[in-house]
C-alpha cells in the first residue's frame, strides 16, 4: 500500500500535465529565435509566430511587408524563419560515417561541404552564411529518425540532402517532416516516399523511374523475355520490382523469372537454380540488388540475358566492377546524372563538379554518384536559398522549390511541381568494361537520356 | 542428376562452413562454458588479415596460415583479455563480454577497411564446375575438402589425445582437472586459440567464396548456432550432423515451392528443427538440480533512499520538459523511459528468474506491429497498449516453452534462434509487418483538440510524460512482483529449481508466468516505441537490438531496478553526446562496444553490482544462533498415528539400471523414521520418488491416504511433504528471512495481478506469510541471522534453514536428506533436539536418511535398511543394529534375503 499511494499520485500528475502540452509539436523552439533579431526584420510583431509548418505557411501568405530588403548584410531581414539570423542559415544533414551504407554514403558529406564551401567563399547568400550541421546515424532508420527530431527542435531551417536515407524515410513516413513544415532539399535516397512527400525535393532519379527505363530500353532493344531478381529485404528492391513488372505488362512481354533474395546471404545457389530455371535463356536480366548480393548472385552463376542484363545506379560503383570481373564484362548500369566519365568529363558542369570536390578533398571518389547526387542537391538547395533572397522562409522556399527549374549540365533539366516531385526521370546507360579478366572502365552506351515513361506509377501501396 | 541431388551436391559448401563454424562455437563451449557470440566476427577479422597480407605480396599459401594464426592469437587474446576477467561472473554476463567483442571487432575492422564488400584472395584454383543449371567455385570444394579434414581433425583431437581429453575434463570440473596436474586456465587459454583457429579457417575459405565484409561475413555465423544446439552444444559429431542439417535445409527450403520463396523461409524451417530437437532432447526437471549459474551480485534488495530525495526525483522528472532544455534532451528522456522498461522486463526474466534472453527486441517488435495493426484498424493509443503487451507477452510465454525444456546457455541459444527466425521471417510477412516490411499508423491525438482532456501525442512532453508513466508502471509492477510471494517464487526457481519444486513451487508455471511478464512489459516499450516513431521496419528488431537490449541490462546490473533505470539514462544519453559532439562522429559503434566491454570487466554485476558491493561492505554481522539446550536425542513416546507417507513397492530404472527395486516402507503420524544403507544402496533416488523428483516404473506412493503417485514435485510439497538435501540447495543469493518467505508461497491466495498492483488480499498474504516466518525462525533458533545472505552463513546453520524452510511451507512430512552430513559432533546433537522438538511440539512426521548411524538411530521411531536397491531389513532401531543382514552390508559379505523382524 505504501507504494501504490504514491504511485496513484504520480499517474494523477502525469496525466494532468500531459494534457497541458497542447498545440503543435516544437512549438517551444519558436521561442530560441532571437528577439532582436526578430525585432528587427519584422517590426517586433511577430517573434511568437515564428514556427514552422502550418503556421509558418499561415503567416507568409499575408502581404510580407519586405520593402526596403536587400542581400546584404544588415539588410537582409535578419531572423526571418526558424533556422534563419541576419548571419547565417542553419542547415543540417543526417549522413552515414558508419555501418553497413558508409561504403558508398561516407564521402557524400565532402560533396555537402564542397558546395557550402564555394557558397560561403562567395559570401554566402543573401549576406547570410551557411551553417551546415551533419550527424553521423550509421544508416539505422530509428537513430536517424531521431536526429532529424533533433534538428528539427534545435531550430534548423531546412534539411540539406539528408544522404542518410533510412532515417528520412522513417520521418517522413511518420509524418515529422510534414508536421514541421521543414524543407527537406535535394535527397538522393531513391526511395517512393521522397518523392511523394511534399517538402522533400530530390535530384536523384527513383529506382522506380530507373527500372521503368531499364525495361523500355531493353524492349526498344528487342527483347522479349526477361528475368528479374531484387532483394526483398529492403524497400529499394521491393519497389523497384513492382515497378519493374508494371512495365513489362504494360510494354505486353513476359516475365519468364522473378525472384527476389535475401541480402547478405553466403549462397544463392538454390535461388540460382530457380532463376535459371526460368530463365532458359532470357533476352533480358533485370538486376536489382545491392553490390555484394549482386555479387554473390552472379559468382553463384547466374543466368545473363541475351540481349543485356542491366541494373539501377547501387551498381555504378567501382568496387562492383572491379570485384565481378570478366562475367560483367558488357553489363549495363543506369544512372540518372552525367557522370565525370567519358564523354561526359569534359562537360563544364561536370568538371567544376570535379573540381569542387577535388578541392575538398584530393582523394574522394568523385564517380561514385551517390556524392555527385549529394554535391547537385546541396547546389539545388543554395540555388533555391539565393532565388528566394532576404524575405527567406520555409515558405518562401517551398514556393519557390515547387517552380524550380534546374540546369547544371549534370542531368537533364529538372522542374518540381506542387504535387509532382518526380524532377529526375530520365536515365542513361554505361557499360562495364573487363579487359583481360579486370576492370578496365565504364563505356557509354549512347544511350542518351531515356526517359520514364510511367513517371510516379507502379508505386507500392502503403 | 534429379533436383532433390543437385540440391544436396549444391549445399556441400555451406555444410562446410557450418561444420567449422560450429566446431569452433563447441570447442569454446566445451572448454570454458561461454557461448561465444562473438564467433563470427572472429572469422571475419582474419579474413581481412589474409586479405591484407596477399594484397601485401604474400603467397597466398603463407597468407592463408599468417590468417588462421592470427585467428587462432585472437581467440587466446579474447579469453586472456576478456573471459578470463569475467571468470566468476553469470553465463549471461560471459555472453554480453562476448557481445562486445563482437561489435569492437566489426568497428575496427569497418575501420580500417570500410564497409565495402571487398573480393578476398582465392586459396584454392578458380576453376568454376557446372553442375545442372548452376555452378560450383574450385574454392566452394576445397572448403568443403577442408572442413572435412579439419573435422577429422578435431575428433582426434577431442577423441584420442591427452590434450583434448584434458580440456573436457577441466570445463567439466576446473577443480579435479587441476588436481590431476592440469591448468584449467592454460586449457582454456588453448580451446579458445583452437576455436579462433577454426572460426578463421572458416572465415577465410568462406570469404574467398563470396565477399569480405565486416558485417555480412560476422553474421554468416549464425545457422552454426543452430547446428552447435542439435549437438548439444558440447557434442562435436551433433554438431556436425547438426552442420549438415543446417547446410541442406539452408540450400533445399528455397526450392520447396511458394513457401520456400518466402523472405525467412530457412530460417523458419532451421528455427522449428532446433526448438523440436531441443524439446526432444531436453528435460524438465533433473533431481540433480541444474543450478542457474548466476553471480554474485544477483541480490534482489532495495535501495534504500531518504524520503526528500525520491520527492526531489520525483519533482525532477515531471518539472523536466518545463525546463530549459533543448527538446532532444526531451526526447532522449522519453527515450530512457522506454529503455528503462525494457531493462526492467529483462531484470524480471534473467536477473529474477535466471532465464537468458537473446530475442527481447523481437517482442518488442511484435508489439510494436501489433499496436501499429490496431491503430491502423481504429483502436489507437493508449486502447492498444493492454491488447498489444498482451499479443508480445503470449509470444514471450510460448518461447516460455522452450525453457521448460532447457536452462542456461541452450536457452540463450533458443531464443536467439527465435529472434533470427523472427528478424527473417515473421517481421517479413505482410500480415504482421505490411508491405515492404514496415508500418505506419496516423498520428491522432486523443480527445477534442484544444478541449481537456486531450493528448497529442506527438508533443514531445505529453509523449515524455506517457513514457514516464510507462516506466513508473513497469517500476512499480517489478517492484511489487520482486516484494510479493510470486516473486520470490521467481527468484526460488533462479536458485534451484529442484528446491522451488520442493517448497510447492510450480516451476512451470513460474517461468511461463516470468516469460509473459517480460514479455508483456517489453510489449509496452514497443508499443510505446510505435506511438512515438510512429513507423516501425522489420530490421528495427534484429538480433544487434536484441544484444543491445541485453548489454543495457547487465551494464545496469540485472538484479536490480535502480540498475535498469540507470541503464536507461545512460544508452539514451549516448545518443545525446553523439548528436552534440560532432567529433565523435563514426565512433558510435566502437564507442558503445568498448563502453560496454570496459563496464563488464570494471564490475561484471553492472552498476547495480558496485552499488551492492558498497553495501555489503559493512554488512550486519549475523550472529550465531544461540545455544541449544542439549536434551536426550529420541522422544521416547511411541507415536501410534495412522500411516500417513506410505511406499508400495516402487521400482526406479534408469535406462538398463534398476536404483531401487520394490522398496516399501511407511511413516506413521508423528513418527521418525530413519532410511539406512551403504553408498550407492538407493536412498536418495527413493527419496527422489517420494518427493517426485523421478518417476517409478511401478509401485505407488500414498500421501495421507492419497495417492501422488502421478503428481509432480509442488503438488506434493503442497499436500504436506516437505523435503531437504543432501547438498543444500537454499536460494543463496536471498536471504534467510527470504528464503523462507518464499517457502510461503504455497500458503498465499492473492493471484498475479493483486499482488503486482498490491491489492488487499496480497497484503493479507504478505502478513501472514511474515508470521509464519517469524515463527519458523524462532522455532529453529536462527532469528539472529534472518537478514543476512545465505551465502555467508555457515553449514550448520545452513541446515537449520532448510528445516526452517519446510516448517514455513507447512510441511507435515519432512523427508531430510543426510542432515547431520558435514556437521560437527555438538551442531548434530543440536540439529537432533531440533528435529525431536519439531516431532513433539509440532507433530512433524520425520523420514531421514543418514550415514551417521549413531545419530539416526538415537532419533528414529523405526527404521529401513536398502541395499543395492532393495530393502533389507526393517525394525527398531535396537533390532535394526544387531541385524546380522545389516552388518553385513555394512561391514561386508553376502546379502542375505530381506527379513522383516517383528
Amino acid at each position: 500500500m505504501k507504494r501504490a499511494l504514491p504511485f496513484a499520485a504520480l499517474v494523477a500528475v502525469v496525466a494532468l500535465l500531459s494534457t497541458v502540452s497542447i498545440g503543435p509539436r516544437y512549438r517551444t523552439q519558436a521561442t530560441r529565435v532571437s528577439r532582436t533579431d526578430v525585432t528587427s526584420a519584422t517590426g517586433g510583431d511577430d517573434g511568437a509566430e515564428q514556427v514552422s509548418g502550418e503556421g509558418a505557411r499561415a503567416r507568409s501568405d499575408r502581404p510580407a511587408a519586405r520593402a526596403g530588403l536587400a542581400c546584404a548584410r544588415g539588410r537582409n531581414g535578419g531572423a526571418t524563419d526558424t533556422g534563419v539570423t541576419g548571419s547565417t542559415i542553419k542547415l543540417a544533414a543526417t549522413v552515414v560515417k558508419s555501418g553497413i551504407g558508409a561504403s558508398f554514403l561516407g564521402e557524400v558529406p565532402l560533396a555537402l561541404e564542397a558546395v557550402v564551401n564555394t557558397a560561403n567563399r562567395a559570401g554566402g547568400i543573401c549576406g547570410r552564411l551557411l551553417q551546415l550541421e551533419m550527424v553521423d546515424d550509421g544508416w539505422r532508420a530509428d537513430v536517424g529518425q531521431r536526429y532529424i527530431r533533433n534538428f528539427i527542435a534545435d531550430g534548423a531551417f531546412a534539411l540539406a540532402v539528408s544522404p542518410s536515407s533510412e532515417g528520412l524515410d522513417a520521418a517522413i513516413r511518420n509524418g515529422d517532416i510534414a508536421r514541421a513544415g521543414i524543407p527537406v532539399v535535394g535527397a538522393d535516397g531513391m526511395l517512393i516516399s521522397q518523392y511523394t512527400e511534399p517538402w522533400v525535393w530530390p535530384v536523384a532519379a527513383s529506382t522506380i523511374s530507373a527500372m521503368h527505363v531499364i525495361a523500355q530500353n531493353a524492349v526498344a532493344r528487342g527483347a522479349k523475355t526477361f528475368g528479374l531478381v531484387f532483394d526483398k529485404s529492403y524497400h529499394f528492391g521491393v519497389e523497384g520490382a513492382a515497378a519493374f513488372r508494371g512495365a513489362l505488362r504494360r510494354l505486353r512481354v513476359d516475365l519468364v523469372a522473378d525472384v527476389g533474395i535475401e541480402a547478405g546471404l553466403p549462397s544463392y545457389k538454390t535461388d540460382v537454380d530457380r532463376f535459371n530455371r526460368g530463365c532458359d535463356p532470357c533476352d533480358f536480366v533485370a538486376m536489382l540488388l545491392e553490390p555484394g548480393s549482386a555479387l554473390q548472385w552472379i559468382r553463384d552463376g547466374a543466368a545473363f540475358g541475351q540481349i543485356g542484363t542491366g541494373g539501377p545506379q547501387p551498381l555504378f560503383v567501382d568496387s562492383f566492377a572491379r570485384n565481378c570481373g570478366a562475367r560483367c564484362n558488357g553489363m549495363w548500369v543506369w544512372t540518372g546524372y552525367n557522370p565525370p566519365l567519358a564523354p561526359f568529363d569534359a562537360h563544364p558542369a561536370v568538371a567544376r563538379y570535379v573540381n569542387d570536390m577535388r578541392a575538398r578533398s584530393s582523394t574522394v571518389d568523385v564517380s561514385n554518384p551517390f556524392v555527385q547526387g549529394g554535391y547537385l542537391g546541396m547546389a539545388l538547395l543554395v540555388d533555391a536559398l539565393r532565388r528566394v533572397g532576404p524575405d527567406l522562409t520555409r515558405t518562401r522556399l517551398r514556393a519557390e522549390l515547387d517552380r524550380l527549374r534546374l540546369a547544371t549540365g549534370l542531368t537533364e533539366p529538372m522542374t518540381w511541381r506542387p504535387g509532382n516531385h518526380f524532377a529526375n526521370t530520365s536515365l542513361q546507360a554505361y557499360s562495364v568494361v573487363v579487359n583481360s579478366g579486370s576492370f578496365a572502365g565504364w563505356r557509354y552506351e549512347q544511350t542518351g537520356w531515356v526517359r520514364d515513361r510511367w513517371v510516379g506509377e507502379d508505386a507500392p501501396k502503403r | 542428376m534429379t533436383r532433390a541431388v543437385l540440391q544436396l551436391v549444391l549445399s556441400l559448401p555451406l555444410v562446410g562452413v557450418f561444420a567449422m563454424f560450429a566446431l569452433g562455437i563447441v570447442t569454446i563451449h566445451r572448454a570454458s562454458r561461454v557461448l561465444n557470440l562473438a564467433h563470427g566476427a572472429m572469422a571475419m577479422l582474419p579474413a581481412y588479415v589474409t586479405y591484407a597480407l596477399a594484397r601485401a605480396g604474400a603467397p597466398i599459401a603463407l597468407a592463408f596460415i599468417g590468417g588462421v594464426a592470427f585467428g587462432a592469437a585472437l581467440g587466446a587474446a579474447v579469453e586472456r583479455l576478456v573471459l578470463r576477467r569475467l571468470r566468476g561472473a553469470s553465463e549471461t554476463t560471459q555472453t554480453v563480454g562476448t557481445v562486445a567483442v563482437l561489435g569492437l571487432l566489426i568497428a575496427l575492422a569497418a575501420r580500417i577497411w570500410g564497409t565495402a564488400p571487398l573480393r578476398a584472395p582465392g586459396v584454392f584454383p578458380d576453376h568454376t564446375f557446372r553442375i545442372g543449371r548452376s555452378v560450383l567455385q574450385g574454392g566452394e570444394i576445397g572448403l568443403f575438402c577442408v572442413a572435412l579434414i579439419v573435422t577429422a581433425a578435431c575428433l582426434f583431437l577431442f577423441g584420442r589425445t591427452d590434450l583434448g581429453l584434458a580440456m573436457r575434463g577441466a570445463a567439466e570440473n576446473p577443480r579435479a582437472a587441476a588436481l590431476m596436474g592440469a591448468d584449467p586456465l592454460m586449457l582454456a587459454t588453448v580451446a579458445w586459440a583452437l576455436g579462433g583457429a577454426l572460426a578463421a579457417c572458416a572465415g577465410i575459405l568462406l570469404a574467398a567464396t563470396t565477399n569480405l565484409h565486416p558485417y555480412t561475413l560476422s553474421l554468416q555465423v549464425l545457422p552454426a548456432f543452430v547446428a552447435a544446439l542439435i549437438g548439444g552444444l558440447s557434442d562435436l559429431r551433433g554438431a556436425l550432423i547438426g552442420a549438415v542439417v543446417v547446410g541442406v535445409a539452408t540450400g533445399i527450403v528455397p526450392a520447396l515451392g511458394p513457401f520456400g520463396e518466402q523472405a525467412g523461409a530457412p530460417q523458419l524451417v532451421l528455427a522449428i528443427v532446433a526448438l523440436v530437437v531441443m524439446a526432444a532432447r531436453g528435460s524438465r526437471l533433473v533431481s540433480s538440480d541444474v543450478r542457474a549459474h548466476v553471480s554474485s551480485d544477483t541480490s534482489t534488495g532495495t535501495v534504500a533512499m531518504p524520503f526528500w530525495s525520491k520527492a526531489a526525483g520525483a519533482a525532477l522528472l515531471l518539472a523536466l520538459p518545463w525546463l530549459p532544455i533543448a527538446d532532444s534532451v526531451r526526447a532522449d528522456a522519453s527515450l530512457a523511459a522506454m529503455y528503462t522498461i525494457v531493462a526492467v522486463s529483462l531484470v524480471i526474466l534473467t536477473g529474477w528468474v535466471g532465464q537468458i534472453s537473446l530475442a527481447h527486441a523481437t517482442f518488442v517488435g511484435i508489439a510494436a506491429f501489433a499496436a501499429g495493426a490496431l491503430a491502423r484498424a481504429g483502436v489507437p493509443f493508449p486502447l492498444n497498449l493492454p491488447f498489444a503487451a498482451a499479443v508480445s507477452g503470449l509470444a514471450a510465454a510460448g518461447l516460455g516453452v522452450i525453457a521448460l525444456r532447457v536452462r542456461g546457455l541452450y536457452l540463450a541459444v533458443a531464443t536467439l534462434i527465435f529472434g533470427w527466425m523472427a528478424d527473417a521471417w515473421l517481421f517479413k510477412q505482410p500480415w504482421v509487418s505490411g508491405e515492404g516490411g514496415s508500418s505506419t499508423i496516423p498520428a491522432r491525438p486523443l480527445g477534442r483538440a484544444g478541449g481537456f482532456p486531450s493528448f497529442d501525442f506527438t508533443s514531445p512532453r505529453t509523449f515524455y510524460y506517457v513514457a514516464l508513466a510507462g516506466a513508473a508502471l513497469a517500476v512499480f509492477v517489478a517492484a511489487n512482483l520482486r516484494d510479493s510471494r510470486t516473486g520470490r517464487a521467481l527468484a526460488s526457481v533462479r536458485g534451484s529449481e529442484t528446491a522451488a519444486a520442493s517448497i510447492g513451487i510450480d516451476v512451470t508455471r513460474a517461468k511461463l508466468l516470468a516469460f509473459a511478464i517480460s514479455g508483456a512489459l517489453a510489449g509496452v516499450a514497443g508499443t510505446l516505441f510505435m506511438l512515438d516513431q510512429r513507423t516501425a521496419r522489420a530490421d528495427q528488431f534484429d538480433l544487434t537490438q536484441s544484444l543491445f537490449f541485453l548489454s543495457m541490462a547487465v551494464v545496469g546490473g540485472l538484479a536490480r531496478l535502480g540498475g535498469a533505470v540507470t541503464a536507461g539514462i545512460i544508452f539514451a544519453g549516448v545518443y545525446e553526446v553523439f548528436f552534440r559532439v560532432r567529433a565523435l562522429d563514426g565512433y558510435l559503434p566502437m564507442f558503445s562496444s568498448g563502453l560496454l566491454l570496459l563496464m563488464l570487466l570494471v564490475s561484471p554485476g553492472g552498476i547495480a553490482g558496485m552499488a551492492g558491493r558498497a553495501r555489503r561492505a559493512r554488512p550486519d554481522t549475523p550472529r550465531a544462533p544461540s545455544p541449544v539446550q542439549r536434551s536426550t536425542m529420541a522422544d521416547a513416546r511411541a507415536p501410534g498415528g495412522a500411516v500417513i507417507l506410505g511406499v508400495a513397492g516402487i521400482t526406479v530404472r534408469f535406462g538398463g539400471l534398476v536404483a531401487a527395486e520394490d522398496v516399501s516402507l511407511e511413516v506413521r503420524d508423528g513418527e521418525i523414521v530413519g532410511l539406512i544403507g551403504p553408498n550407492g544402496a538407493g536412498k536418495t533416488t527413493v527419496f527422489n520418488s517420494i518427493s517426485g523428483m523421478n518417476q517409478p516404473a511401478a509401485g505407488r506412493i500414498h500421501l495421507f491416504g492419497e495417492d501422488v503417485t502421478a503428481l509432480p514435485p509442488h503438488e506434493r510439497a503442497r499436500r504436506g511433504l516437505g523435503r531437504t538435501f543432501q547438498a543444500i540447495q537454499l536460494f543463496r543469493d536471498m536471504t534467510v528471512e527470504d528464503n523462507l518467505l518464499a517457502a510461503a508461497f504455497v500458503h498465499g491466495r492473492a493471484g498475479v495481478i493483486p499482488q503486482l498492483f498490491v491489492g488487499a488480499r496480497a497484503l493479507t498474504d504478505e502478513t501472514e506469510a511474515r508470521e509464519r516466518v517469524r515463527a519458523a525462525l524462532a522455532m529453529t533458533e536462527i532469528d539472529a541471522v534472518a537478514t543476512a545472505r545465505v551465502a555467508d552463513l555457515p553449514f550448520g546453520v545452513l541446515r537449520r534453514v532448510e528445516v526452517a524452510r519446510t516448517i514455513v511451507a507447512g510441511a507435515r512430512v519432512v523427508m531430510l536428506d543426510e542432515p547431520a552430513s558435514g556437521l560437527d559432533d555438538r551442531e548434530t546433537d543440536e540439529l537432533g533436539d531440533l528435529l525431536s522438538r519439531l516431532r513433539a511440539e509440532h507433530g512433524m512426521s520425520l523420514l531421514l536418511i543418514e550415514h551417521d548411524v549413531r545419530f539416526v538411530t538415537a532419533l528414529s521411531h523405526r527404521m529401513w535398511v536398502l541395499d543395492r536397491g532393495r530393502i533389507l531389513a526393517q525394525g527398531t532401531p535396537s533390532e535394526i543394529r544387531t541385524h546380522p543382514a545389516v552388518i553385513a552390508a555394512y561391514l561386508g559379505g553376502a546379502a542375505p534375503e530381506p527379513v522383516a523382524i517383528h
